[in-house]
Protein backbone atom coordinates (compact mmCIF):
# COMPACT_ATOMS: atom_id res chain seq x y z
CA UNK A 1 0.00 0.00 0.00
CA UNK A 2 1.56 3.23 -1.19
CA UNK A 3 1.33 6.43 0.86
CA UNK A 4 2.24 9.92 -0.35
CA UNK A 5 4.45 11.87 2.07
CA UNK A 6 3.64 15.61 2.00
CA UNK A 7 7.11 17.01 2.83
CA UNK A 8 9.27 14.30 1.25
CA UNK A 9 7.00 14.66 -1.84
CA UNK A 10 7.12 11.02 -2.87
CA UNK A 11 5.13 7.80 -2.43
CA UNK A 12 6.52 4.88 -0.43
CA UNK A 13 5.05 1.55 0.62
CA UNK A 14 3.70 1.98 4.16
CA UNK A 15 4.74 -1.53 5.26
CA UNK A 16 8.35 -0.91 4.25
CA UNK A 17 8.34 2.19 6.48
CA UNK A 18 6.65 0.38 9.39
CA UNK A 19 9.21 -2.42 9.15
CA UNK A 20 12.13 -0.02 9.10
CA UNK A 21 10.73 1.86 12.13
CA UNK A 22 10.21 -1.40 14.02
CA UNK A 23 13.66 -2.78 13.24
CA UNK A 24 15.54 0.37 14.18
CA UNK A 25 13.30 0.87 17.25
CA UNK A 26 14.17 -2.63 18.46
CA UNK A 27 17.91 -1.88 18.24
CA UNK A 28 17.32 1.45 19.98
CA UNK A 29 15.65 -0.20 22.95
CA UNK A 30 18.23 -2.99 23.02
CA UNK A 31 21.41 -0.91 22.94
CA UNK A 32 20.34 2.55 24.05
CA UNK A 33 21.46 4.05 20.75
CA UNK A 34 19.04 6.40 18.99
CA UNK A 35 19.42 4.44 15.78
CA UNK A 36 19.93 7.52 13.63
CA UNK A 37 23.14 6.17 12.14
CA UNK A 38 21.08 3.26 10.72
CA UNK A 39 17.81 5.01 9.93
CA UNK A 40 19.20 7.97 7.97
CA UNK A 41 21.02 5.83 5.36
CA UNK A 42 17.98 3.51 5.16
CA UNK A 43 15.56 6.37 4.49
CA UNK A 44 17.80 7.78 1.78
CA UNK A 45 18.08 4.30 0.30
CA UNK A 46 14.28 4.00 -0.11
CA UNK A 47 14.12 7.38 -1.85
CA UNK A 48 13.53 10.05 0.82
CA UNK A 49 15.50 13.26 0.10
CA UNK A 50 18.54 13.40 2.48
CA UNK A 51 17.51 16.69 4.15
CA UNK A 52 14.04 15.31 4.95
CA UNK A 53 15.52 11.99 6.10
CA UNK A 54 17.87 13.66 8.64
CA UNK A 55 15.19 15.97 10.07
CA UNK A 56 12.36 13.45 10.22
CA UNK A 57 14.52 10.76 11.74
CA UNK A 58 15.40 13.15 14.59
CA UNK A 59 11.67 13.49 15.33
CA UNK A 60 11.18 9.74 15.26
CA UNK A 61 14.10 9.18 17.64
CA UNK A 62 12.41 11.51 20.18
CA UNK A 63 9.48 9.09 20.29
CA UNK A 64 11.47 5.86 20.49
CA UNK A 65 13.76 7.39 23.15
CA UNK A 66 10.80 8.50 25.33
CA UNK A 67 9.37 5.01 25.08
CA UNK A 68 12.76 3.44 25.85
CA UNK A 69 13.51 5.76 28.79
CA UNK A 70 10.16 5.02 30.45
CA UNK A 71 10.83 1.28 30.17
CA UNK A 72 14.30 1.67 31.71
CA UNK A 73 13.13 4.16 34.32
CA UNK A 74 10.63 1.67 35.73
CA UNK A 75 13.52 -0.68 36.35
CA UNK A 76 15.46 2.14 38.00
CA UNK A 77 18.04 2.20 35.22
CA UNK A 78 18.19 5.93 34.51
CA UNK A 79 20.74 8.18 36.25
CA UNK A 80 18.98 11.54 35.86
CA UNK A 81 21.80 13.49 37.54
CA UNK A 82 24.35 12.06 35.14
CA UNK A 83 21.95 12.59 32.24
CA UNK A 84 21.51 16.26 33.15
CA UNK A 85 25.31 16.80 33.25
CA UNK A 86 25.71 15.16 29.84
CA UNK A 87 22.84 17.24 28.51
CA UNK A 88 24.35 20.58 29.60
CA UNK A 89 27.52 19.62 27.75
CA UNK A 90 25.46 18.40 24.79
CA UNK A 91 23.69 21.75 24.38
CA UNK A 92 27.01 23.63 24.38
CA UNK A 93 28.56 21.13 21.98
CA UNK A 94 25.69 21.00 19.49
CA UNK A 95 25.50 24.81 19.30
CA UNK A 96 29.18 24.85 18.41
CA UNK A 97 28.61 21.92 16.03
CA UNK A 98 25.85 23.73 14.08
CA UNK A 99 28.24 26.65 13.61
CA UNK A 100 31.00 24.29 12.42
CA UNK A 101 28.52 22.58 10.07
CA UNK A 102 27.71 25.84 8.28
CA UNK A 103 31.42 26.63 7.82
CA UNK A 104 32.08 23.16 6.35
CA UNK A 105 29.09 23.52 4.05
CA UNK A 106 30.35 26.83 2.71
CA UNK A 107 33.62 25.05 1.90
CA UNK A 108 31.56 22.63 -0.25
CA UNK A 109 32.70 19.36 1.31
CA UNK A 110 30.14 18.72 4.04
CA UNK A 111 29.02 15.32 2.72
CA UNK A 112 32.60 14.09 2.57
CA UNK A 113 33.20 15.26 6.16
CA UNK A 114 29.98 13.53 7.27
CA UNK A 115 30.97 10.24 5.62
CA UNK A 116 34.54 10.40 6.89
CA UNK A 117 33.40 11.08 10.45
CA UNK A 118 31.02 8.11 10.21
CA UNK A 119 33.85 5.86 9.05
CA UNK A 120 36.36 7.14 11.61
CA UNK A 121 34.10 7.17 14.67
CA UNK A 122 32.14 4.04 13.89
CA UNK A 123 35.43 2.27 13.10
CA UNK A 124 37.22 3.32 16.29
CA UNK A 125 34.26 2.71 18.59
CA UNK A 126 33.12 -0.51 16.96
CA UNK A 127 36.67 -1.88 16.92
CA UNK A 128 37.39 -1.00 20.55
CA UNK A 129 34.09 -2.36 21.80
CA UNK A 130 34.52 -5.55 19.83
CA UNK A 131 38.01 -6.18 21.22
CA UNK A 132 37.10 -5.30 24.78
CA UNK A 133 33.87 -7.28 24.97
CA UNK A 134 35.27 -10.38 23.28
CA UNK A 135 38.21 -10.25 25.71
CA UNK A 136 35.92 -9.98 28.73
CA UNK A 137 33.73 -12.83 27.45
CA UNK A 138 36.85 -14.98 27.19
CA UNK A 139 37.93 -13.89 30.66
CA UNK A 140 34.59 -14.76 32.26
CA UNK A 141 34.74 -18.20 30.61
CA UNK A 142 38.07 -18.78 32.36
CA UNK A 143 36.41 -17.75 35.64
CA UNK A 144 39.09 -15.16 36.31
CA UNK A 145 38.12 -12.37 38.75
CA UNK A 146 37.21 -9.10 36.96
CA UNK A 147 39.82 -6.36 37.00
CA UNK A 148 39.17 -3.79 39.72
CA UNK A 149 38.70 -0.20 38.70
CA UNK A 150 41.91 1.66 39.39
CA UNK A 151 42.32 5.29 40.38
CA UNK A 152 44.07 7.55 37.88
CA UNK A 153 44.44 11.28 37.18
CA UNK A 154 40.79 11.52 36.10
CA UNK A 155 39.81 10.99 39.73
CA UNK A 156 41.94 13.93 40.83
CA UNK A 157 39.81 16.48 38.90
CA UNK A 158 37.88 19.11 40.91
CA UNK A 159 34.05 19.59 41.26
CA UNK A 160 33.48 16.06 42.47
CA UNK A 161 29.91 14.89 42.44
CA UNK A 162 28.18 11.78 43.70
CA UNK A 163 26.14 9.84 41.11
CA UNK A 164 24.24 7.40 43.26
CA UNK A 165 22.56 5.37 40.52
CA UNK A 166 25.85 4.90 38.70
CA UNK A 167 27.67 4.23 42.01
CA UNK A 168 30.31 6.80 41.04
CA UNK A 169 32.01 9.69 42.79
CA UNK A 170 33.68 11.62 39.97
CA UNK A 171 34.29 15.16 38.77
CA UNK A 172 31.29 16.83 37.03
CA UNK A 173 33.76 17.98 34.36
CA UNK A 174 33.96 14.43 32.95
CA UNK A 175 30.31 14.03 31.86
CA UNK A 176 30.25 17.70 30.78
CA UNK A 177 33.23 17.19 28.46
CA UNK A 178 31.78 14.00 27.00
CA UNK A 179 28.49 15.83 26.47
CA UNK A 180 30.21 18.67 24.59
CA UNK A 181 32.14 16.27 22.37
CA UNK A 182 29.08 14.15 21.54
CA UNK A 183 27.06 17.33 20.92
CA UNK A 184 29.55 18.50 18.27
CA UNK A 185 29.48 15.10 16.57
CA UNK A 186 25.70 14.84 16.61
CA UNK A 187 25.32 18.23 14.93
CA UNK A 188 27.82 17.33 12.19
CA UNK A 189 26.71 13.73 11.66
CA UNK A 190 22.97 14.34 12.08
CA UNK A 191 22.48 11.66 14.74
CA UNK A 192 21.53 11.53 18.43
CA UNK A 193 25.04 10.42 19.31
CA UNK A 194 24.16 7.34 21.36
CA UNK A 195 26.72 5.16 19.61
CA UNK A 196 29.47 7.51 20.85
CA UNK A 197 27.81 8.25 24.19
CA UNK A 198 27.25 4.64 25.26
CA UNK A 199 30.89 3.49 24.94
CA UNK A 200 32.14 6.77 26.44
CA UNK A 201 29.96 6.22 29.51
CA UNK A 202 31.14 2.64 29.88
CA UNK A 203 34.85 3.07 29.23
CA UNK A 204 35.59 6.68 30.23
CA UNK A 205 33.18 7.15 33.14
CA UNK A 206 33.08 3.52 34.24
CA UNK A 207 29.28 3.47 34.57
CA UNK A 208 27.52 0.09 34.95
CA UNK A 209 26.15 -1.08 31.56
CA UNK A 210 22.61 -1.45 32.96
CA UNK A 211 22.37 2.29 33.79
CA UNK A 212 24.18 3.46 30.65
CA UNK A 213 21.40 2.55 28.22
CA UNK A 214 18.57 4.38 30.02
CA UNK A 215 20.71 7.42 30.80
CA UNK A 216 21.91 7.70 27.21
CA UNK A 217 18.32 7.55 25.91
CA UNK A 218 17.30 10.23 28.44
CA UNK A 219 19.91 12.60 27.06
CA UNK A 220 19.09 11.72 23.42
CA UNK A 221 15.45 12.83 23.89
CA UNK A 222 16.54 16.42 24.43
CA UNK A 223 19.27 16.54 21.79
CA UNK A 224 16.94 15.18 19.08
CA UNK A 225 13.99 17.33 20.24
CA UNK A 226 16.20 20.38 19.77
CA UNK A 227 17.28 19.15 16.32
CA UNK A 228 13.64 18.49 15.29
CA UNK A 229 12.56 21.97 16.30
CA UNK A 230 15.49 23.69 14.56
CA UNK A 231 14.96 21.69 11.35
CA UNK A 232 11.21 22.41 11.36
CA UNK A 233 11.67 26.16 11.81
CA UNK A 234 14.76 26.70 9.65
CA UNK A 235 14.35 24.22 6.78
CA UNK A 236 10.73 22.91 6.95
CA UNK A 237 12.12 19.42 6.37
CA UNK A 238 10.32 17.48 9.14
CA UNK A 239 7.75 15.18 7.52
CA UNK A 240 5.13 14.59 10.21
CA UNK A 241 3.40 11.82 8.23
CA UNK A 242 6.66 9.95 7.66
CA UNK A 243 7.65 10.45 11.32
CA UNK A 244 4.27 9.14 12.50
CA UNK A 245 4.59 5.93 10.46
CA UNK A 246 8.19 5.41 11.56
CA UNK A 247 7.39 6.00 15.22
CA UNK A 248 4.42 3.61 15.24
CA UNK A 249 6.91 0.90 14.25
CA UNK A 250 9.66 2.50 16.35
CA UNK A 251 7.95 2.74 19.74
CA UNK A 252 6.75 -0.84 19.58
CA UNK A 253 10.19 -2.02 18.48
CA UNK A 254 11.86 -0.08 21.32
CA UNK A 255 9.68 -1.78 23.94
CA UNK A 256 10.49 -5.25 22.62
CA UNK A 257 14.15 -4.26 22.38
CA UNK A 258 14.31 -3.08 26.01
CA UNK A 259 12.82 -6.43 27.13
CA UNK A 260 15.24 -8.43 25.00
CA UNK A 261 18.10 -6.33 26.38
CA UNK A 262 17.19 -7.27 29.95
CA UNK A 263 17.70 -10.95 29.07
CA UNK A 264 21.18 -10.49 27.57
CA UNK A 265 24.26 -9.73 29.64
CA UNK A 266 26.42 -6.64 29.21
CA UNK A 267 29.19 -8.31 27.21
CA UNK A 268 26.79 -9.92 24.76
CA UNK A 269 25.02 -6.57 24.24
CA UNK A 270 28.29 -4.79 23.61
CA UNK A 271 29.66 -7.34 21.16
CA UNK A 272 26.39 -7.23 19.15
CA UNK A 273 26.43 -3.42 19.08
CA UNK A 274 30.10 -3.52 18.05
CA UNK A 275 29.37 -5.83 15.10
CA UNK A 276 26.52 -3.60 13.94
CA UNK A 277 28.58 -0.41 14.23
CA UNK A 278 31.46 -2.01 12.30
CA UNK A 279 29.04 -3.18 9.60
CA UNK A 280 27.75 0.35 8.94
CA UNK A 281 31.35 1.64 9.05
CA UNK A 282 32.48 -0.83 6.37
CA UNK A 283 29.45 -0.05 4.18
CA UNK A 284 30.06 3.72 4.24
CA UNK A 285 33.79 3.16 3.77
CA UNK A 286 33.18 1.09 0.63
CA UNK A 287 30.88 3.79 -0.77
CA UNK A 288 33.70 6.31 -0.45
CA UNK A 289 36.24 4.11 -2.23
CA UNK A 290 34.22 2.25 -4.89
CA UNK A 291 33.66 4.01 -8.21
CA UNK A 292 30.05 5.29 -8.27
CA UNK A 293 27.71 4.21 -11.12
CA UNK A 294 27.28 7.79 -12.20
CA UNK A 295 30.01 10.31 -11.41
CA UNK A 296 27.49 13.12 -11.69
CA UNK A 297 24.73 13.76 -9.19
CA UNK A 298 21.95 16.34 -8.89
CA UNK A 299 22.08 18.52 -5.77
CA UNK A 300 23.68 16.66 -2.92
CA UNK A 301 24.38 19.14 -0.10
CA UNK A 302 24.27 17.43 3.26
CA UNK A 303 23.53 13.98 1.87
CA UNK A 304 25.10 10.98 3.55
CA UNK B 1 -16.29 18.57 -18.63
CA UNK B 2 -15.92 15.18 -20.31
CA UNK B 3 -19.21 15.63 -22.17
CA UNK B 4 -18.20 19.06 -23.42
CA UNK B 5 -14.85 17.67 -24.51
CA UNK B 6 -16.46 14.88 -26.52
CA UNK B 7 -18.82 17.27 -28.27
CA UNK B 8 -16.02 19.66 -29.11
CA UNK B 9 -13.88 16.83 -30.36
CA UNK B 10 -16.64 15.35 -32.49
CA UNK B 11 -17.56 18.68 -33.94
CA UNK B 12 -13.95 19.47 -34.73
CA UNK B 13 -13.47 16.03 -36.15
CA UNK B 14 -16.32 16.56 -38.57
CA UNK B 15 -15.18 20.04 -39.42
CA UNK B 16 -11.59 19.06 -39.97
CA UNK B 17 -12.48 16.06 -42.08
CA UNK B 18 -14.54 18.43 -44.17
CA UNK B 19 -11.56 20.74 -44.58
CA UNK B 20 -9.36 17.76 -45.26
CA UNK B 21 -11.62 16.51 -48.03
CA UNK B 22 -12.32 19.81 -49.72
CA UNK B 23 -9.07 21.73 -49.44
CA UNK B 24 -6.07 19.48 -50.13
CA UNK B 25 -3.31 22.04 -49.31
CA UNK B 26 -3.46 22.15 -45.52
CA UNK B 27 -4.83 25.30 -43.96
CA UNK B 28 -3.17 26.43 -40.78
CA UNK B 29 -5.99 26.51 -38.28
CA UNK B 30 -5.48 26.67 -34.51
CA UNK B 31 -5.15 23.26 -32.87
CA UNK B 32 -8.30 22.08 -31.17
CA UNK B 33 -7.43 19.82 -28.25
CA UNK B 34 -8.29 19.38 -24.61
CA UNK B 35 -7.27 17.39 -21.55
CA UNK B 36 -9.60 15.01 -19.74
CA UNK B 37 -8.66 16.91 -16.56
CA UNK B 38 -6.83 20.18 -15.94
CA UNK B 39 -5.45 19.30 -12.55
CA UNK B 40 -3.55 16.51 -10.86
CA UNK B 41 -4.52 16.32 -7.19
CA UNK B 42 -1.90 14.73 -4.95
CA UNK B 43 -3.69 13.03 -2.09
CA UNK B 44 -2.55 10.48 0.51
CA UNK B 45 -3.04 7.49 -1.78
CA UNK B 46 -1.52 9.22 -4.82
CA UNK B 47 0.33 6.69 -6.94
CA UNK B 48 0.78 8.61 -10.16
CA UNK B 49 -1.89 9.93 -12.51
CA UNK B 50 -3.03 9.45 -16.10
CA UNK B 51 -4.56 12.26 -18.12
CA UNK B 52 -5.96 11.93 -21.60
CA UNK B 53 -5.18 14.51 -24.28
CA UNK B 54 -7.60 14.49 -27.18
CA UNK B 55 -7.72 16.62 -30.32
CA UNK B 56 -8.25 17.10 -34.03
CA UNK B 57 -5.42 16.33 -36.44
CA UNK B 58 -6.58 18.69 -39.20
CA UNK B 59 -5.61 15.96 -41.59
CA UNK B 60 -1.91 15.74 -40.70
CA UNK B 61 -0.27 12.40 -40.07
CA UNK B 62 2.03 13.36 -37.23
CA UNK B 63 1.54 14.96 -33.85
CA UNK B 64 4.08 16.00 -31.22
CA UNK B 65 2.96 16.60 -27.63
CA UNK B 66 5.34 18.24 -25.13
CA UNK B 67 4.57 18.48 -21.42
CA UNK B 68 6.78 20.72 -19.28
CA UNK B 69 6.78 21.29 -15.55
CA UNK B 70 7.81 24.46 -13.67
CA UNK B 71 11.39 25.61 -14.27
CA UNK B 72 13.80 25.57 -11.33
CA UNK B 73 17.58 25.94 -10.86
CA UNK B 74 19.51 22.66 -10.48
CA UNK B 75 23.11 22.00 -9.42
CA UNK B 76 25.06 19.06 -10.85
CA UNK B 77 28.23 17.89 -9.10
CA UNK B 78 30.91 15.63 -10.47
CA UNK B 79 32.80 13.27 -8.18
CA UNK B 80 36.56 13.10 -8.45
CA UNK B 81 38.99 10.63 -6.95
CA UNK B 82 41.50 12.00 -4.45
CA UNK B 83 43.80 9.69 -2.47
CA UNK B 84 41.47 6.78 -3.28
CA UNK B 85 38.35 8.56 -2.05
CA UNK B 86 35.53 9.90 -4.22
CA UNK B 87 34.68 13.49 -3.34
CA UNK B 88 32.69 16.30 -4.93
CA UNK B 89 34.72 18.23 -7.46
CA UNK B 90 33.46 20.61 -10.13
CA UNK B 91 29.83 21.65 -10.12
CA UNK B 92 27.60 23.50 -12.57
CA UNK B 93 24.33 25.22 -11.70
CA UNK B 94 21.76 25.48 -14.47
CA UNK B 95 19.06 28.15 -14.32
CA UNK B 96 15.50 27.39 -15.31
CA UNK B 97 15.69 23.62 -15.71
CA UNK B 98 12.26 22.08 -16.48
CA UNK B 99 11.46 20.02 -13.39
CA UNK B 100 9.39 17.73 -15.62
CA UNK B 101 9.63 17.06 -19.34
CA UNK B 102 7.76 14.50 -21.40
CA UNK B 103 7.47 14.33 -25.15
CA UNK B 104 5.12 11.98 -26.96
CA UNK B 105 5.03 11.64 -30.74
CA UNK B 106 3.44 9.53 -33.44
CA UNK B 107 6.80 8.43 -34.87
CA UNK B 108 10.52 8.73 -34.32
CA UNK B 109 11.17 12.43 -33.82
CA UNK B 110 14.19 12.71 -36.12
CA UNK B 111 12.19 11.57 -39.15
CA UNK B 112 9.47 14.14 -38.43
CA UNK B 113 11.29 17.45 -38.49
CA UNK B 114 14.75 18.84 -39.29
CA UNK B 115 17.02 19.37 -36.28
CA UNK B 116 16.89 23.17 -36.40
CA UNK B 117 13.08 23.14 -36.34
CA UNK B 118 13.08 20.73 -33.39
CA UNK B 119 15.48 23.05 -31.66
CA UNK B 120 13.33 26.12 -32.21
CA UNK B 121 10.39 24.34 -30.56
CA UNK B 122 12.45 22.80 -27.75
CA UNK B 123 11.25 19.39 -28.94
CA UNK B 124 13.34 16.59 -27.50
CA UNK B 125 15.61 16.53 -24.44
CA UNK B 126 18.69 17.32 -26.49
CA UNK B 127 17.00 20.48 -27.79
CA UNK B 128 15.92 21.79 -24.43
CA UNK B 129 17.20 25.23 -23.60
CA UNK B 130 19.16 24.67 -20.40
CA UNK B 131 21.83 27.26 -19.74
CA UNK B 132 24.43 27.46 -16.97
CA UNK B 133 24.00 30.23 -14.40
CA UNK B 134 25.94 33.46 -14.77
CA UNK B 135 29.45 33.22 -13.40
CA UNK B 136 30.01 29.57 -14.36
CA UNK B 137 33.70 28.87 -14.93
CA UNK B 138 34.10 28.99 -18.76
CA UNK B 139 36.82 26.31 -18.67
CA UNK B 140 34.30 23.66 -17.48
CA UNK B 141 32.90 21.30 -20.13
CA UNK B 142 29.23 22.16 -19.60
CA UNK B 143 27.97 19.59 -22.14
CA UNK B 144 28.90 16.64 -19.93
CA UNK B 145 27.07 18.23 -16.99
CA UNK B 146 24.02 18.91 -19.17
CA UNK B 147 23.92 15.30 -20.33
CA UNK B 148 24.31 14.12 -16.73
CA UNK B 149 21.38 16.32 -15.68
CA UNK B 150 19.13 14.78 -18.36
CA UNK B 151 20.36 11.27 -17.50
CA UNK B 152 19.60 11.82 -13.80
CA UNK B 153 16.13 13.21 -14.53
CA UNK B 154 15.37 10.23 -16.80
CA UNK B 155 16.44 7.82 -14.06
CA UNK B 156 13.86 9.24 -11.64
CA UNK B 157 11.16 9.23 -14.40
CA UNK B 158 10.93 13.02 -14.57
CA UNK B 159 12.13 13.17 -18.18
CA UNK B 160 10.83 10.93 -20.93
CA UNK B 161 10.36 10.88 -24.66
CA UNK B 162 8.46 8.16 -26.40
CA UNK B 163 7.68 7.74 -30.09
CA UNK B 164 4.43 5.99 -31.01
CA UNK B 165 2.67 7.20 -27.87
CA UNK B 166 0.31 9.45 -29.80
CA UNK B 167 -2.44 7.48 -31.55
CA UNK B 168 -4.22 8.69 -34.63
CA UNK B 169 -7.87 7.65 -34.72
CA UNK B 170 -9.37 7.43 -38.16
CA UNK B 171 -7.91 10.32 -40.09
CA UNK B 172 -9.05 13.24 -38.04
CA UNK B 173 -8.45 12.66 -34.34
CA UNK B 174 -5.43 12.08 -32.15
CA UNK B 175 -5.22 10.81 -28.61
CA UNK B 176 -2.42 10.40 -26.07
CA UNK B 177 -2.37 9.20 -22.50
CA UNK B 178 -0.08 11.38 -20.35
CA UNK B 179 1.25 9.51 -17.29
CA UNK B 180 2.61 11.43 -14.33
CA UNK B 181 4.85 9.54 -11.85
CA UNK B 182 4.48 9.62 -8.04
CA UNK B 183 7.38 12.05 -7.64
CA UNK B 184 5.83 14.59 -10.03
CA UNK B 185 6.82 18.13 -8.97
CA UNK B 186 3.99 20.48 -8.03
CA UNK B 187 3.25 23.62 -10.03
CA UNK B 188 1.89 24.86 -13.37
CA UNK B 189 2.46 22.62 -16.37
CA UNK B 190 2.26 23.54 -20.04
CA UNK B 191 1.10 21.08 -22.70
CA UNK B 192 2.11 22.05 -26.25
CA UNK B 193 0.77 20.34 -29.34
CA UNK B 194 2.51 20.52 -32.73
CA UNK B 195 0.79 19.24 -35.86
CA UNK B 196 3.43 18.13 -38.36
CA UNK B 197 3.15 17.54 -42.07
CA UNK B 198 5.85 17.12 -44.68
CA UNK B 199 8.76 18.17 -42.41
CA UNK B 200 6.90 21.32 -41.38
CA UNK B 201 4.95 22.41 -38.34
CA UNK B 202 1.47 23.22 -39.69
CA UNK B 203 -0.15 24.39 -36.52
CA UNK B 204 0.55 24.71 -32.81
CA UNK B 205 -1.63 24.85 -29.77
CA UNK B 206 -1.25 24.73 -26.04
CA UNK B 207 -3.14 24.06 -22.90
CA UNK B 208 -2.13 23.85 -19.28
CA UNK B 209 -2.65 21.83 -16.15
CA UNK B 210 -1.90 22.26 -12.49
CA UNK B 211 -0.25 19.69 -10.27
CA UNK B 212 -0.98 20.36 -6.61
CA UNK B 213 -1.35 18.74 -3.23
CA UNK B 214 -4.91 18.32 -2.04
CA UNK B 215 -6.67 17.43 1.20
CA UNK B 216 -4.51 16.41 4.17
CA UNK B 217 -1.34 16.55 2.06
CA UNK B 218 -1.93 20.22 1.26
CA UNK B 219 -2.86 21.08 4.87
CA UNK B 220 0.27 19.46 6.32
CA UNK B 221 2.51 21.11 3.73
CA UNK B 222 1.00 24.57 4.29
CA UNK B 223 1.13 24.15 8.08
CA UNK B 224 4.84 23.21 7.90
CA UNK B 225 5.66 26.25 5.79
CA UNK B 226 3.39 28.91 7.28
CA UNK B 227 3.54 28.09 11.00
CA UNK B 228 6.85 26.27 11.15
CA UNK B 229 7.54 26.83 14.89
CA UNK B 230 4.09 25.54 15.83
CA UNK B 231 4.58 22.65 13.41
CA UNK B 232 7.85 21.74 15.15
CA UNK B 233 6.16 21.80 18.55
CA UNK B 234 3.26 19.65 17.29
CA UNK B 235 5.77 17.17 15.81
CA UNK B 236 7.44 16.92 19.24
CA UNK B 237 4.14 16.56 21.12
CA UNK B 238 3.13 13.72 18.79
CA UNK B 239 6.50 12.02 19.29
CA UNK B 240 6.46 12.29 23.10
CA UNK B 241 2.81 11.18 23.32
CA UNK B 242 3.42 8.21 21.06
CA UNK B 243 6.47 7.17 23.08
CA UNK B 244 4.58 7.48 26.36
CA UNK B 245 1.48 5.70 24.99
CA UNK B 246 3.55 2.78 23.76
CA UNK B 247 5.25 2.31 27.12
CA UNK B 248 1.89 2.43 28.98
CA UNK B 249 0.33 -0.08 26.59
CA UNK B 250 3.29 -2.40 26.93
CA UNK B 251 3.43 -2.19 30.71
CA UNK B 252 -0.18 -3.39 30.92
CA UNK B 253 0.35 -6.12 28.37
Amino acid sequence: MQIYLPIAETSINIFVLLGMGGGVGFLSGLFGVGGGFLMTPLLIFVGIPPTVAVATEANQIVASSVSGVLAHWRRGNVDFKMGAMLLVGGVIGSTFGVWLFSILRSLGQIDLVIKLSYVVFLGIIGGLMFLESSRSILRSRRQAPPKRRTHNWLHGLPFKMRFRRSRLYISALLPLTIGVFVGVLSAIMGVGGGFVMVPAMIYLLGMPTSVVVGTSLFQIIFVTANATFLQATMNQTVDIVLALILLIGGVIGAQIGARAGAKLNGEQLRILLAIMVLGVCVKIGFDLVLTPDDLYAVGGIGSH
Amino acid sequence: MKIRLTYTALFTALLSSLIFLTARPLVAAPVVADLSEHSVAITTDFSGSDILLFGATQGVEDVIVIVQGPRLPRTIRRKERNVGIWMNGESVTFDQVPSYYAMATTRDIDSLLPAEVLESYGAGEEHLIITPALGTDPSIDVTAFREALIRNQRRVNLYSQEPARVEILGDSLFRVNLSFPTNVPVGEYSVRILLVHDQKVISTGSTHLKVGKAGIEASVYNFAHEYSALYGIVALIIAVTAGWAASVVFRKA
